[in-house]
């Protein structure tokens, strides 16, 4: 897979730490996350449920519900932090500069209004009055892979296959050029065909539009379709990173090589599918030092006590272990 | 995007059709079936025995039941619903005689009850958790829970035995009705007085329309609120809002078109049921406003035992009902395309 | 078993957070307390009533109108009666009526309305029929023709007012039925072979419990207003009664002159309406699976 060379940083996260206040108690839902997009890649965020992929993106666009808080952190898209920014400026951005697709497209459009009406109040919301609002969406929705927009746009959402509300989401997500296109989890409600296009259809994004699109997804199949560099996450810390080629062939960390290994290949017969053994902590109360260390076979006193920062082992590859995969110390 | 409004609005009508049959047949048992004697009931307790024979034969009861039911049936639908104990007049228009002056409170009320608890309802859900939200919670309760006929009589010592500034009962001052009198023309005095630009009378039927119709409010303003700001915090969970909000769409776009329309729809479900208890609510508010509508006449049949203006009444009020919830129901389907499909 | 003890331990700790729950909500728990001296009072009243006899109806003639003093903190009547025992004992009749007339308003409409849900097809659109044909009355409106067909008295009101109201838990249940029937378990018992009678008792009704529990709470607050509003138009306790919403309407002509006496009972059937609707409401903010989770910041 060849992708255009990925231009200069466009979103830097660092050192994010979030909670989620609960009737349990508190959940470190975030521990120390880093995470920095390029423009015109598509930078794959990859881990299990649970994990915190999504909160981390509810995080950079700040629409957490409200018993979560961001305690620590920065996260700076060309130059601005946006933990630091006004509301309404950020509400600015949302949309123009960063946008997002969720999981479920049915329930992301809503029921009760047309295409064409919740379009209107897309563009509308930033740009004031729509110019030759006819052309422009149907334009859109031209992109996204509909020859027959005028159809779409006087249909309710509910009229519509779950494919086509996804891509109508895209449109709508698109509609005013932003820069980052976050897309959590975008193939997972919908069958195999359609997910083909799906992606087909962000990579084309990327390469017409030069969007950056951060795509977030459990499914390493997905990822090696579509990503130009991944990031894996466990229990709420990134712990590799690296263009995908990279990554999938010589993984550094132990947890993205159990990963890895307990896909199901030809195996002989007979033989069990590796598993990794134990399984994902509870974020109420989490291991100390590395967040994988009770089910790693190589885990020291060191990775019990501290911490392992996400640091530079390869070019291009990063990891937050201390013994990784590879390391002869 | 209307298609389906015109189809599912013919069935309902057909279903509420059926409903109507279904509730006069009902009313026709517990009046000739359940008693042990029907005609006692019809003439009342002081009625001489010539009278109640008659009234037997009038009633047909001693005819097979099925064709008793055809006459009732027979009866509704020309108008014959009955005469009137107490003056002897057809119980549909006495009826419709005393109704505007019961609808002019019944609407206003609502009307009241829609702008008080939308809004109340929003914002309660908007800012939750808050001392607004604590406000909103508490109308709503303090709503739903009060006596209404209590909360009439409260009023009253209030505003015209404490403050004196406004009437203690009636439709008019005595003095208006004398030198200003307003001309019947729909029957709402309020409408009728602009209309003939009498706006002394306008003035007078308004003080005296205020009270009542804010103590029936107390329990649709309860409904409403409640309703309004659960649906709007249900709603607002919704991941359809947060795409809009993650994509920037502006919060007050947000609240007031996304999110109302949505939450508007089981509301609007909740206001028939408001127009119900306001149907017998007005029982209670005309007695103690000594309100010439339809609430007094349904009392004053109910101290005379006279039978036929009660049941009159009680159908009369059930096709009004059964016509609000109608209405309500198309109005959902155009507000929410999904509902056609039901 | 491991399994019971497991399930044992699992709804203490539930029962202990929904507990913990209703302690947090203020308004929650006052109206919980607000019921509870509700019912010490009423099973108590006759020992509890400073007057208890005059509480009960025996006229006191020289007494009468008296405003509320030391000796009689409601003040008195017209016929010179001691208001706050006449209040004291009327909140037997409100939680009698409460509880009668919810109770078979359940009885009647919960099983119908699991049968409904859960057999569906033909039984399940006869009990609908019926059902929308008794929610099509505005539900005073049958009770009034009710009650003026079988002659007033509390007895005929409560029966009156239960029959508006059991179709709305035949509703409630059948949506509960309808939903539950589509699960898997219900699936494997059948498989088993077990009866259908046994899933609706074992299986399905203790799951839909809760709503009609929470619904069930408020409306004992409708039923009482309900109640009150039949008696103060005659059709529903009769003299000498001390039921509150006759008391009201008795004293209504008085209430310029001497209002303490439709005043107080008027706020007593305010003050219990309001504890029962804020225990259900609270009851079902903390049952309610979607919002139970999470606590505010």
């Amino acid at each position: 897979m060849t992708a255009s060379e990925p231009g200069p940083q466009l979103l830097d996260v660092s050192e994010l730490k979030l909670t989620f206040q609960t009737v349990e108690g508190t959940l470190y839902a975030l521990d120390n996350v880093d995470l920095h997009i390029n423009r015109k890649e598509i930078m794959g965020l990859v881990g299990e449920t649970g994990s915190g992929k999504s909160v981390t993106a509810l995080s950079i666009l700040q629409v957490l519900p409200d018993n979560g808080r961001i305690v620590q952190g920065r996260i700076v898209l060309q130059g601005e932090d946006l933990l630091k920014t006004n509301a309404e400026k950020l509400r600015r951005i949302r949309g123009v500069k960063v946008a997002v697709v969720f999981q479920d497209p049915s329930a992301s459009l809503n029921p009760v209004f047309t295409i064409r009406s919740q379009m209107k109040d897309m563009i509308l919301s930033h740009e004031g009055e729509a110019q030759d609002f006819e052309g422009r969406v149907s334009k859109l929705l031209q992109d996204v892979g509909f020859p027959n927009p005028e159809r779409i746009l006087d249909s309710y959402p509910h009229e519509l296959s779950g494919g086509m509300q996804q891509r109508v989401a895209l449109a709508m997500a698109l509609s005013c050029s932003p820069e980052l296109l976050i897309a959590d989890e975008p193939t997972t409600a919908l069958d195999v065909v359609t997910q083909a296009q799906i992606i087909a259809l962000l990579k084309r994004i990327r390469d017409t539009r030069g969007t950056s699109i951060l795509l977030i997804t459990h499914n390493l199949g997905i990822v090696a379709m579509a990503c130009d560099r991944v990031a894996v996450m466990y229990a709420g810390n990134i712990v590799e990173v690296g263009s995908t080629e990279q990554v999938f062939r010589s993984p550094t960390h132990h947890y993205t090589k159990g990963l890895l290994d307990a896909l199901p290949k030809t195996v002989s017969k007979g033989e069990m599918l590796p598993v990794i053994r134990g399984s994902i902590p509870s974020l109420l109360d989490p291991p100390s030092g590395c967040r994988f260390h009770p089910r790693c076979p190589f885990a020291t006193e060191v990775c019990i006590s501290r911490k392992p920062k996400l640091e530079p082992f390869r070019p291009g590859q990063l990891v937050a272990c201390y013994h990784p995969i590879g390391d002869s110390a | 995007m209307q298609s389906g409004l015109a189809k599912y609005a013919a069935r309902r009508l057909v279903l509420a059709l059926f409903v109507l049959l279904a509730v006069v047949t009902f009313t026709f048992i517990v009046a000739r079936v359940v008693p042990s004697d029907p005609a006692e009931l019809y003439v009342g307790p002081k009625a001489t025995a010539a009278q109640r024979e008659r009234a037997q034969l009038e009633l047909g009861l001693n005819r097979p039941l099925y064709v008793q039911y055809f006459d009732y049936l027979r009866g509704l639908l020309t108008g014959n619903w009955g005469i009137s104990l107490k003056g002897h007049t057809s119980v549909l228009r006495d009826i419709l005689t005393y109704l505007p002056a019961t609808l002019e409170i019944i609407i206003l009320a609502n009307v009241i009850a829609v702008l008080v608890g939308i809004p109340l309802g929003v914002y309660s859900a908007v800012k939750k958790g808050s001392l607004l939200d604590q406000g909103g919670r508490l109308t709503a309760i303090a709503g739903v829970s009060i006596p209404s006929f209590w909360f009439a009589l409260l009023l009253q010592l209030l505003f015209f035995g404490t403050l004196h500034i406004l009437p203690l009962e009636g439709r008019l001052s005595v003095i208006v009705a004398i030198y200003y009198p307003v001309k019947t023309i729909t029957g709402f005095y309020t409408l009728d007085s602009l209309l003939t630009l009498n706006f002394v009378g306008f003035v007078d039927s308004l003080r005296h329309l205020i009270l009542p119709a804010i103590a029936l409010a107390t329990y649709p303003i309860g409904l409403i609120t409640r309703m309004t700001r659960s649906m709007m915090i249900e709603v607002l969970r919704e991941n359809y809002i947060r795409f809009a909000r993650a994509n920037g769409i502006i919060e007050r776009v947000i609240i007031f078109k996304h999110a109302l329309k949505n939450a508007i729809v089981p509301t609007l479900t909740v206001l028939g049921l408001s127009f119900a208890y306001s149907i017998t609510g007005a029982v209670l508010i005309e007695i103690i406003f000594g309100w010439p509508g339809l609430g007094t006449y349904t009392l004053n049949a109910i101290i005379e035992a006279d039978y036929p203006a009660i049941l009159g009444v009680t159908i009369f009020g059930t096709i009004f009902y059964i016509v609000i919830n109608l209405t309500l129901d198309i109005a959902q389907s155009y507000i929410d395309p999904r509902v056609r499909l039901t | 078993m491991q399994l019971k003890a497991a399930q044992r331990i699992r709804r203490r700790s539930e029962v202990q957070l929904i507990g913990a729950s209703i302690r947090r909500d203020a308004l929650t728990m006052a109206g919980f307390a607000i019921i509870l001296l509700f019912v010490f009072v009423a099973i108590f009243a006759p020992f509890l009533a400073p007057y208890p006899n005059e509480g009960a109806g025996e006229p006191n003639p020289p007494n009468k109108f008296l405003p509320p003093s030391y000796a009689h903190p409601f003040g008195t009547d017209y016929l010179g009666r001691d208001v706050l025992s006449r209040v004291i004992l009327g909140s037997q009749v409100s939680l009698v009526v409460a509880v009668v007339v919810i109770a078979l308003a359940i009885l009647i409409g919960t099983p119908l309305g699991a049968v409904a849900g859960y057999f569906g097809g033909k039984v399940d659109e006869v009990i609908m029929r019926v059902t929308d044909v008794f929610l099509s009355f505005p539900s005073l409106l049958l009770a009034i023709i009710l009650l003026a067909t079988l002659g007033p008295g509390l007895t005929n009101a409560m029966i009156s007012l239960s029959l508006t109201w059991w179709p709305w838990y035949t509703r409630l249940m059948r949506a509960q039925a309808l939903s539950l029937r589509e699960r898997a378990y219900v699936d494997a018992a059948k498989v088993i072979g077990v009866s259908n009678l046994w899933i609706l008792l074992r299986h399905v009704l203790p799951n839909a419990i809760t709503p009609v529990l929470v619904q069930g709470t408020m409306d004992m607050s409708s039923a009482i207003l309900a109640e009150a509003g039949l008696s103060f138009i005659g059709l529903g306790a009769q003299a000498p009664s001390p039921e509150w919403g006759l008391m009201v309407s008795t004293g209504r002509i008085y209430i310029l002159n001497f209002w303490w006496f439709p005043t107080f009972p008027g706020l007593a059937i305010f003050a219990v309406a309001v504890a029962f609707n804020l225990l259900g409401d609270g009851l079902r903010e903390i049952l309610d699976p979607k919002t139970r989770r999470f606590v505010q910041q």
